[in-house]
């Protein structure tokens, strides 16, 4: 399993990810800043509102879109000239592939995370915010949102191995995100269904003024639960498919 | 002792009610080098992509190397290489770097990617994208793939297509050299039988989902019975003429000639001697092999579309 973590991080095009979590994180803190001071009326300006602002697009936007074009990504060198067919002609159980393909998206999902951690925590030195960082905060909602993304990223693996099109397949993650903005305005016993919604739901603090209606308990059961169904069903799709 | 490397039983491939791959009962024999011939959409690619596993077949059963596919699918794909359809490669990476993600899977030496980048004559362009390479580059990179392994079995779907002349002369000698060399039994599919009859041991033919043909080259080329052609002024009083004394005879009024089967000399000289006599104007006689592409064009039923 870690030979085959190993051949498909060759596979990356490294320089695109590392470009789209800078992106992330510039646009991150850009907005960050420009909404402390221009709502700093409203809310004191202080690390915790910073982190309102930064998470509000990032885990509404940026991230669930991340994921399905990482997916795509993932999936877009196997299509373009029938690398699948290489890599199902190896003599390894077709199950193995599909979870390294997995565990390379989730991981990276994981760096996006670290990366947009430090993005906030420079930001707030450089702009020298007064309170103290709410670290406790930081670690449920990073190391949370990033367990919140699971169920995407095997939903959209799925769609990216069925659509061959990256054009396609990146319209359509577009397509999930932007509804967030409504979805996300329901309770999150409703909302957490649509697992793009979900990284919203656990990052944006409770104690925040945006915050969304959430229920703790219910709220990880669905992450839970979709979960499993979608890495399952995903599995099964993966290994009894014909490949053509 | 093992006989055949791939043995299939009754194989079929069903997509809704038609049957793309119809009770195939192929048999490559170790060690040789089997020419598996068929029009396009014949069914070369899907009973190919059946051995490999790639997809299932909806009844039959596949035995390769004498192991059944269905229970040993990990092992046999150990010791197969393949080349399906056109190379499959990473464009973004150099060439190394592909074989060395299959050699990564495989748990093959760093050696042992030089040796085939080497066999196939890439190893000065090896740390090239592959996207920059010629499709006869990116080919030789596909066969390079398929042999890093040292398989016992290869399977190569149109290893020549879109090659240049020189391209695929290159690639046939390396066919040709890997079952004397190294023990390897060669399939190699193919739409052109001038292909397949240079390099092939062994013929299979496949038309419409049906294997239509199977066994050694000789015995393909053994179907290719000589007629004697006789140009004449009236092709079908001349063919009546010579029916009634016996002989068999076809009028091809297009050519204004008469085809016969009888060759031996002397039937020949009474035949022209008949003709001559009942007042039939004998232009010329000439005796024509069939040629391999006749037979499998005949075999086919492809030779009208032509």
């Amino acid at each position: 399993m870690g030979i085959l973590l190993r051949t498909e991080a060759m596979k990356v095009q490294w320089s695109i990810v590392i470009l789209l979590i800078f992106l992330d994180t510039t646009v991150n803190a850009a907005m960050g800043i420009m909404q402390l001071d221009s709502l700093k009326e409203f809310f004191m300006p202080n690390w915790s509102t910073l982190y309102m602002y930064s998470v509000n697009f990032h885990a509404m936007f940026f991230y669930p879109l991340y994921c399905g074009i990482l997916a795509s990504l993932l999936c877009l060198y196997e299509h373009r000239d029938g690398g699948w067919r290489t890599v199902l002609s190896s003599p390894v159980p077709r199950y193995k592939f599909y979870y390294a393909k997995y565990l390379l998206l989730i991981l990276i999902l994981a760096l996006v995370q670290i990366i947009f951690l430090l993005g906030y925590l420079c930001t707030g030195y450089l702009l020298h915010l007064p309170g103290v960082i709410p670290w406790d905060v930081l670690a449920y909602t990073i190391v949370g949102g990033w367990f919140g993304i699971f169920p995407l990223a095997a939903l959209q693996l799925i769609l990216s191995i069925k659509i061959r099109n990256f054009g396609a397949a990146f319209a359509m993650s577009i397509c999930y995100v932007v509804p967030n903005i409504v979805l996300t305005g329901f309770h999150s016993s409703i909302g957490a269904w649509f697992p793009f919604t979900i990284p919203y739901y656990i990052m944006m603090p409770q104690t925040a003024s945006y915050a969304p209606r959430v229920e703790f308990y219910s709220l990880w059961f669905i992450v839970l639960l979709t979960g499993m169904v979608y890495l399952f069903s995903g599995r099964r799709f993966f290994v009894r498919r014909d490949w053509l | 002792m093992l006989e055949y490397a791939i043995d299939t039983k009754q194989l079929t491939r069903r997509i809704g009610r038609r049957e793309t791959v119809k009770e195939i009962n192929l048999k490559v024999p170790i060690g040789g080098i089997y020419g598996f011939l068929g029009p396009n959409g014949a069914g070369k690619t899907t009973t190919i992509r059946m051995l490999l596993g790639l997809i299932k077949p909806s009844s039959g059963e596949i035995s390769i190397l004498g192991k059944d596919l269905k229970r040993d699918r990990i092992n046999i794909l150990g010791e197969i290489g393949s080349l399906v359809e056109s190379p499959s490669y990473y464009a973004h990476l150099s060439g190394y770097k592909n074989l060395k993600i299959i050699a990564l899977i495989r748990g093959i030496s760093e050696t042992r990617i030089k040796e085939v980048l080497k066999l196939v004559r890439l190893d000065k362009d090896a740390y090239r994208q592959v996207k920059n390479y010629s499709l006869g580059m990116k080919q030789r990179l596909g066969i390079a793939a398929a042999l890093i392994t040292y398989p016992k079995l290869l399977i190569l779907d149109e290893p020549t297509n879109g090659l240049d002349p020189s391209g695929i002369q290159e690639i046939r000698e390396l066919i040709t050299r890997l079952p004397r060399d190294y023990g390897i039994t060669v399939l190699i599919s193919s739409h052109l039988l001038s292909e397949i009859e240079q390099v092939a041991t062994h013929v299979g033919i496949i038309n419409n989902g049906e294997l239509i043909f199977q066994g050694s080259i000789q015995k393909l080329t053994e179907k290719s019975r000589p007629y004697l052609w006789i140009e004449t002024d009236h092709p079908e009083e001349a063919a009546i003429a010579l029916r009634q004394y016996g002989w068999d005879a076809d009028p091809e009024l297009v050519t204004n000639q008469v085809k016969t089967s009888v060759i031996e000399k002397p039937q020949s000289a009474e035949m022209i001697k008949l003709l001559v006599n009942s007042q039939h104007e004998i232009y010329r006689v000439a005796e024509k092999k069939k040629t391999l592409e006749d037979i499998f064009l005949e075999l086919t039923g492809q030779e009208h579309s032509l």
